[in-house]
C-alpha cells in the first residue's frame, strides 16, 4: 500500500486526495508516510548529536544573599561574596579573608521598617569556612526575616557585607491574625500596596542609579 | 438541596522529548499516554456536559504531544509493543494469562486507532471535547515551575505568560484558570496572576486551614488578596483515591504495578521490546492483580476489577452526599472539590478512568451537581470572603519541603543566576537584532526548561535523581554557552539551531523583554553626556552639603562645580541625609546619596566601612553605564571603597588629603588611630599622585608618611567671593556690644582648644585698659564654650569679649565683612579656609603662623602672622593694626589679589584637571639619558 500512497504523493496528490483515491483515513495515510521515513531515516549514518560543551560555573561574580522559605520553622539561605567584595573586606579589617570570622545575622522584621537596627530581635550563626548557604531552623512561625551575611572582629560584633530579602515563615495551623486587620484595611481599597510582605519585586540590575 | 462536586485532574510530565533517540524517560510519556490520556479520551466520548469536569495539561505535556518527532515516535512504540504482545499470545501456556494478553492486545489496537483518529495530536481530541462542553482545559506555568522558588517579579510573570500562551497557542483561547505547580502559593504571586487574566486556581486545604482571617468554612472557595479565587481540594475525600493505605487503588483486584512482563521474560526473547542497550524496562504490560501483601501474585482479571470499579464509585458518591451538610454553610456556598494528578488515573491506578466514567454515571442518579471552577466562580463571585493565603503547597508537610533539602538546594543559586542574567541581558543587549533575538529566546527556553519543579521533585526521591541533576545541568549549562555566543557573535547561526534542536521546545516563543522598566530608563534616559572633551570624574567623599561636618564639604562641591563649569562631569558618591534625594544635579554636579547597611553602626571606623561597600556598589553601577578617566577620593574615610573601585573599575586614583590623624592627635596613640592612620597610607599607596592644599600638609606626609616629594601637588583651597557678599551700611549690630566706632575684632570656629581661644581672652586682657574701645566677637560652638564664659566672666571682660555661639550664615558674613580686623589664633590648622573667607571679605586678618594659615599670611603683606599660643604677640599685632588704619588698607589690599588668583575656584580647577588628567605624575625614571 505504501508505494501506492508514495506514487501518488509523487503526482503531487494531497493527503486528503489520496485519502479519497484509497479510501483510507489521512490518519492512517500520515502514520503509513511517518513510518516509511523512519525506516529511511534507519539507514541513513546517525546524526551527531550537540553537546554543551560549556561547564557549569562554579562561581558567580555577584553579591548576594537569597533566602527562601522551606517551612513555618526553616528558611534556606545561600550566598555569593565575590573576590572584589572579599578583598574590601580584608581591607577594611586588615585581615586576610580566610582569617576573618563570617556570621550569618538573622533578624526579625516583622511589619517593620528595617533600617539595619531596628529588628525585634537577631541572633547570630557562626559559620564553617567555605560555606556558602544554610538552613536556619528553630524559626517561628508567621514572621518577616531577614538575614545578612557579615563577619565579625574582636573590635566589631558584626558587620554586615550583603543582606537578604525579607522572607516569611508560613503558618502552621489556624492563627490569630497578624493579618486580619492589614487585609480589612487593604479591602477598603485605600492602600497602594497591601501592609504586608509580598515575595516578589521587580528587579533591576541598575536599581541603584537613577 | 444538590452538593456541588468538582473533579480537577492535572496532567503533567517534564519535557522529555530529546531529540536523541532512545532515551528512557521519554518512555514516561509513552506511558502516560498510553495508559491516562487516551482513556481520559475514551472517558469523555462517553460523558456528557452534566459531568464536566476539568483536565489542567501542562506545558511541558502540550508541548510533547504536539511534536511530530513524539508523534512518530510514540507510534513507533505501539506497533513495537503490538508485535511482543502478538509474540506473547504465542508464548504464553497459560490460560488465564492468555486471557490478560488478550485484553491487553485489544486495548493496544484501540490506543493506536483513537491516536490516529486524532491525526497523532491528542491535542485536537481535547480541543473537541472542550467544544463539546464534555472537559474543560486548562493549563499550568511554562515549564511547571515552582514558584515560590523563583526570584523575581519578571521570573515568575515569564513562567505564568508563557504558560497560558502555550495553551492559546495549541488551543486558540486563553483559560482564565490556572493550575500552580504543587498547588504553591505564596503572598504576592496573586498580584502577577490577576494581572495577566487569571481568575482562580487551587490550592491545599492545608492553606484554607491557615487563612488570616480565619475562614467560616474551609470547603468554601475564597479570595486571595489580590482577587484571585482559590479553590481548596477537599482531603477526606481526596484521600480516598490516592491514599496508598487506604484508598481504592491498593484493592486486591486491581492491576499490580510493580509487576512488568519486561523483567519476567528472559533477557533474549524481550530484548528488541526493552531499551536498545538492553536494560530491562517496563513495556506497560501488567499481566497481575495486587493479590494482597504478598510477592505471590495472581493474574489480572478484567471483570472483576470492573466489579470493582463499581463498588467504589458508588461509595464515592456515598461520601460526597454524606459530606454535605446542606449548601451555603454559614452563609458561604461550599463545594467538594477534589484534584488529582492526572497520571495517577490510568498510570498509577490502572483502572482509574473508568471509575471515572463510572462516578460520573451514579453522580447523575445520586442528584450531585458537577460544577466546574470557572462556572463556581460566575455564579458566586459575590459571596466570597477575602483571606491572607500564606507559602503552603499540596506537598510533603504542606511546604516546600520536597523541593527545598539538602539533595537538590544546590540547584537555586544557579537557576537564580540564571533568570538574573537574563534580565540583565534584556536590558543591555539590542534585542531588536535578530541574532540577538534569537539567542535571548533559546536563553529563555533553557531557564524555562531548568526551572520544571520535576527536577527537584526527583532529587528528593534520591534513587535515580541521575537525570534530574543531568538535565538541570545541562539547562544550566546551554544558558551560559549561549550567554558566551551573545558576547562573541562569532559563532554562527548554525550552533543556535544545533542548540534549539536539542529539544525543539515552544518553537513559537517570542521572549518579552525581561528588562524592568527602571532598567530601560536609566539606559534611555542616560543623566550625563556621552564622552565628550572633558573627564568623566568619579568623586568619592563623605561630607558633601548639606552634610558639613569640617571644611570638606565645602571644599568638594566647589571643587566639583569649578570642574563641571569647566566642562568636565563629576558625579560624587557620599552618605545620605535624612531628607535629602538618592541622586540629583547640583549646579550641574551628578550627586548620588548612599546608606551603608549599618548606617548606625555604633563604631565610626565600621560606620564608615558600611558606608564604603555601598559607595562601591553604587560606584560599580554607575561605572557599567559611564566610562570614567579618574577616581578623586577625599581622605581616608572613603579608602576601602576608593582601592576597591579602582581595582575593579580599572581606573586611576587620585587623592587629595585634607588633614591626618597624626596632625590630628599629634601622632598616634591608640589602636583606632593606628588603624585610620594605616588606612591613610595605603589610600596614598594606591595613589597615582596626590593633593594637599598646603606646603604645611605636604611636610607632614613626606615626614610621617614618606610619602616621595614628587607625588604631591600643593593645591590650595579656593573661596567663592559670592559666598561673603557685600553687605550695605547698616551696621547695627553694633551697637549691641559697643559703640559704631569701637574697633571689632571677629573670630570664629569650633570652641576646641587648637582654636586658640584662650588666648583671645588673654589678649583682651592686656589690652582693656590702654585700648577700651577693642572689642572681640567669638562665634561657634563646641566643648569649651561654657567655660570661656565663666573665664571672661572671672577676667571681667564681659563687655569686651563676647562668645556668640552659633550664627547663621548671614551673620557670619556681616561679621566678617564689618569687623576691623578678622583673627584666627590656632595652634593646628592644615589649611585655614577661614582664613581665606576672611581675605575674601575684604577685612585684615590675623593668623597664627602654623600650618595652612601659616603658608596663607606673608606677614605684612596680606595678613599679619602672630606666635601660636602667644597672647602677647596677638596683642602686638592687633595694637600696628588698630594704630595704622592704612596697613589694614594695603593687607586688604593685598590679599584681594590672592583670592582673585590663588584662591580662585577656576584657576585650582585647572590645576585639578592637569593632576586627574594624568599631566602631573612623578617621572618614571632617574638617571641620565
Amino acid at each position: 500500500m505504501i508505494e501506492e500512497i508514495i506514487a501518488l504523493k509523487e503526482r503531487g496528490f494531497t493527503l486528503k486526495e489520496i485519502a479519497n483515491e484509497l479510501d483510507l483515513s489521512v490518519g492512517k495515510i500520515q502514520y503509513r508516510l511517518r513510518k516509511e521515513r523512519m525506516i529511511e531515516e534507519k539507514k541513513i549514518v546517525p546524526k551527531q548529536f550537540y553537546r554543551i560543551s560549556r561547564e557549569i560555573p562554579t562561581a558567580y561574580k555577584l553579591d548576594r544573599i537569597v533566602a527562601l522559605p522551606q517551612n513555618p520553622l526553616c528558611i534556606y539561605a545561600y550566598w555569593d561574596i565575590q573576590s572584589t567584595t572579599q578583598h574590601m573586606i580584608s581591607h577594611q579589617f586588615t585581615k586576610p579573608w580566610r582569617e576573618l570570622r563570617k556570621k550569618l545575622r538573622v533578624y526579625d522584621v516583622s511589619d517593620l521598617q528595617f533600617n539595619g537596627h531596628n529588628s525585634h530581635r537577631f541572633f547570630d550563626i557562626q559559620l564553617p569556612e567555605m560555606t556558602n548557604n544554610w538552613f536556619i531552623r528553630n524559626l517561628e512561625e508567621n514572621r518577616t526575616y531577614i538575614v545578612d551575611v557579615g563577619v565579625g572582629s574582636e573590635h566589631c560584633d558584626f558587620f554586615t557585607i550583603v543582606r537578604s530579602n525579607p522572607i516569611e515563615t508560613p503558618r502552621s495551623g489556624p492563627s490569630q491574625g497578624r493579618h486580619e486587620e492589614p487585609v480589612k484595611r487593604w479591602q477598603s481599597g485605600d492602600l497602594e500596596t497591601p501592609e504586608w510582605h509580598e515575595q516578589f519585586s521587580t528587579y533591576s540590575v541598575y536599581r541603584l542609579l537613577k | 438541596m444538590t452538593p456541588y462536586f468538582s473533579l480537577v485532574l492535572h496532567a503533567h510530565l517534564p519535557y522529555v522529548l530529546h531529540e536523541e533517540p532512545d532515551r528512557l524517560e521519554e518512555r514516561w510519556m509513552y506511558e502516560a499516554v498510553t495508559e491516562t490520556y487516551i482513556p481520559l479520551i475514551w472517558g469523555f466520548e462517553k460523558s456528557t456536559s452534566d459531568t464536566r469536569y476539568t483536565l489542567s495539561i501542562s506545558p511541558p505535556v502540550l508541548e510533547m504531544l504536539a511534536n511530530e518527532l513524539f508523534q512518530e515516535r510514540y507510534l513507533q512504540y505501539l506497533d513495537r509493543t503490538l508485535e511482543l504482545l502478538e509474540k506473547e499470545q504465542v508464548f504464553t501456556e497459560v490460560e488465564e494469562e492468555l486471557d490478560v494478553i488478550q485484553f491487553y492486545y485489544n486495548r493496544f489496537k484501540k490506543i493506536k486507532q483513537t491516536f490516529m483518529e486524532w491525526n497523532c495530536n491528542l491535542i485536537s481530541a481535547f480541543r473537541y471535547y472542550v467544544q463539546e462542553e464534555k472537559a474543560e482545559c486548562i493549563t499550568s506555568t511554562a515549564t511547571h515551575a515552582f514558584l515560590p522558588y523563583i526570584q523575581t517579579e519578571q521570573g515568575v510573570r515569564a513562567q505564568i505568560v508563557y504558560g497560558l500562551q502555550c495553551f492559546e497557542h495549541h488551543f486558540g483561547f486563553k483559560p482564565d484558570g490556572i493550575w500552580l505547580p504543587e498547588c504553591a502559593f505564596t503572598p504576592g504571586l496573586d498580584k502577577i496572576l490577576y494581572e495577566e487574566g487569571v481568575r482562580y486556581t487551587f490550592v491545599d486545604e492545608e492553606t484554607v486551614r491557615t487563612l488570616e482571617p480565619k475562614p467560616d468554612n474551609i470547603h468554601a472557595p475564597v479570595y486571595s488578596p489580590h482577587g484571585i479565587v482559590l479553590f481548596p481540594r477537599r482531603m477526606d475525600l481526596s484521600k480516598k483515591v490516592w491514599d496508598s493505605n487506604v484508598g481504592y487503588p491498593g484493592d486486591y483486584d486491581y492491576r499490580e504495578f510493580y509487576r512488568d512482563v519486561g523483567y519476567d521474560r528472559n533477557h533474549e526473547y524481550i530484548l528488541p521490546y526493552i531499551h536498545p542497550d538492553g536494560i530491562r524496562i517496563d513495556t506497560g504490560l501488567k499481566y497481575h492483580r495486587i493479590t494482597g501483601k504478598t510477592d505471590a501474585k495472581d493474574y489480572y482479571r478484567r471483570n472483576w476489577a470492573l466489579g470493582k470499579v463499581e463498588q467504589h464509585a458508588k461509595d464515592f458518591v456515598r461520601s460526597i452526599r454524606d459530606s454535605f451538610t446542606g449548601g451555603r454553610e454559614d452563609g458561604r456556598q461550599v463545594l467538594s472539590l477534589t484534584s488529582f494528578d492526572a497520571e495517577l488515573f490510568g498510570h498509577w491506578w490502572f483502572e482509574g478512568p473508568e471509575w471515572i466514567e463510572r462516578l460520573q454515571a451514579y453522580s447523575s442518579q445520586e442528584n450531585i451537581e458537577w460544577i466546574t471552577p470557572a462556572e463556581f466562580v460566575k455564579r458566586h463571585h459575590e459571596e466570597l470572603s477575602t483571606h491572607h493565603a500564606c507559602f503552603s503547597t499540596w506537598g510533603r508537610n504542606n511546604y516546600g519541603e520536597v523541593w527545598l533539602n539538602e539533595s537538590n538546594e544546590w540547584i537555586y543559586r544557579h537557576l537564580h543566576a540564571m533568570e538574573t542574567e537574563l534580565i540583565k541581558q534584556f536590558a543591555e543587549v539590542d534585542s531588536s537584532d535578530a541574532f540577538n533575538e534569537k539567542v535571548l529566546t533559546q536563553m529563555t527556553r533553557e531557564w524555562l526548561l531548568a526551572t520544571s519543579s520535576d527536577w527537584a521533585f526527583i532529587m528528593d526521591h534520591e534513587t535515580t535523581s541521575e537525570y534530574a541533576a543531568s538535565r538541570t545541568k545541562e539547562h544550566i549549562q546551554a544558558f551560559y554557552e549561549l550567554n558566551d555566543i551573545l558576547k562573541d557573535s562569532s559563532m554562527g547561526d548554525d550552533q543556535i539551531k544545533y542548540i534549539e534542536e536539542r529539544f525543539g521546545f515552544m518553537n513559537w516563543l517570542e521572549p518579552m523583554n525581561l528588562s524592568s522598566e527602571h532598567d530601560a530608563y536609566v539606559i534611555s534616559n542616560p543623566t550625563y553626556q556621552e564622552k565628550r572633551d572633558g573627564l568623566n570624574i568619579l568623586m568619592l567623599s563623605w561630607e558633601f552639603p548639606p552634610m558639613v561636618v569640617g571644611g570638606l564639604s565645602r571644599h568638594v562641591f566647589d571643587l566639583s562645580k569649578a570642574l563641571v563649569e569647566q566642562g568636565h562631569q563629576v558625579f560624587v558618591v557620599t552618605c545620605a541625609v535624612d531628607g535629602y534625594p538618592e541622586y540629583e544635579i547640583n549646579q550641574g554636579v551628578h550627586v548620588y546619596r548612599v546608606k551603608g547597611s549599618q548606617p548606625n553602626h555604633d563604631d565610626f571606623y565600621h560606620w564608615a566601612g558600611s558606608l564604603n561597600l555601598a559607595m562601591a556598589n553604587l560606584g560599580r553601577q554607575l561605572g557599567s553605564q559611564i566610562s570614567f578617566d579618574c577616581i578623586h577620593a577625599h581622605d581616608w574615610i572613603v579608602s576601602v571603597a576608593a582601592k576597591g573601585l579602582k581595582h575593579q573599575l580599572n581606573l586611576p586614583l587620585y587623592v587629595t588629603i585634607h588633614a591626618t590623624e597624626h596632625g590630628r592627635n599629634n601622632g598616634i596613640h591608640d589602636d583606632m588611630q593606628a588603624a585610620i592612620h594605616h588606612k591613610e597610607w595605603e589610600l596614598m599607596y594606591e595613589a597615582e599622585h596626590i593633593i594637599v592644599c598646603s606646603a604645611y600638609m605636604k611636610q607632614e606626609l613626606e615626614e610621617v608618611f614618606e610619602v616621595p616629594a614628587d607625588k604631591i601637588s600643593i593645591l590650595p583651597n579656593g573661596v567663592d567671593p559670592l559666598l561673603i557678599p557685600e553687605i550695605g551700611g547698616n551696621e547695627d549690630w553694633k551697637h549691641k556690644y559697643g559703640h559704631p566706632d569701637d574697633f571689632y575684632i571677629f573670630s570664629l570656629g569650633r570652641v576646641v582648644p587648637e582654636k586658640g581661644f584662650q588666648y583671645l581672652i588673654e589678649a583682651a586682657s592686656m589690652l582693656r585698659n590702654d585700648y577700651p574701645d577693642i572689642r572681640f566677637i567669638i562665634a561657634g560652638k563646641g566643648p569649651l564654650l561654657e567655660d570661656y564664659r565663666k573665664k571672661v566672666r572671672e577676667y571681667q571682660l564681659e563687655d569686651k569679649v563676647y562668645f556668640v555661639g552659633f550664627v547663621t550664615d548671614e551673620e557670619r558674613n556681616q561679621f566678617l565683612r564689618q569687623s576691623d580686623a578678622l583673627i584666627f589664633p590656632s595652634s593646628y590648622e592644615p589649611f585655614g579656609i577661614v582664613a581665606i573667607e576672611g581675605m575674601a571679605a575684604q577685612t585684615p586678618i590675623i593668623v597664627s603662623d602654623t600650618g595652612g594659615l601659616g603658608d596663607i599670611v606673608q606677614h605684612g603683606k596680606n595678613g599679619l602672622k602672630v606666635f601660636p599660643g602667644n597672647a602677647e604677640s596677638i596683642r602686638d599685632q592687633i595694637v600696628a593694626l588698630y594704630n595704622d588704619p592704612e596697613l589694614g588698607e594695603r593687607l586688604v589690599q593685598a590679599a584681594s589679589e590672592d583670592v582673585n588668583t590663588k584662591y580662585n575656584w577656576t584657576e585650582i580647577a585647572v590645576k585639578t584637571t592637569e593632576v586627574l588628567s594624568g599631566a602631573v605624575k612623578k617621572p618614571k625614571t632617574v638617571g641620565v639619558k
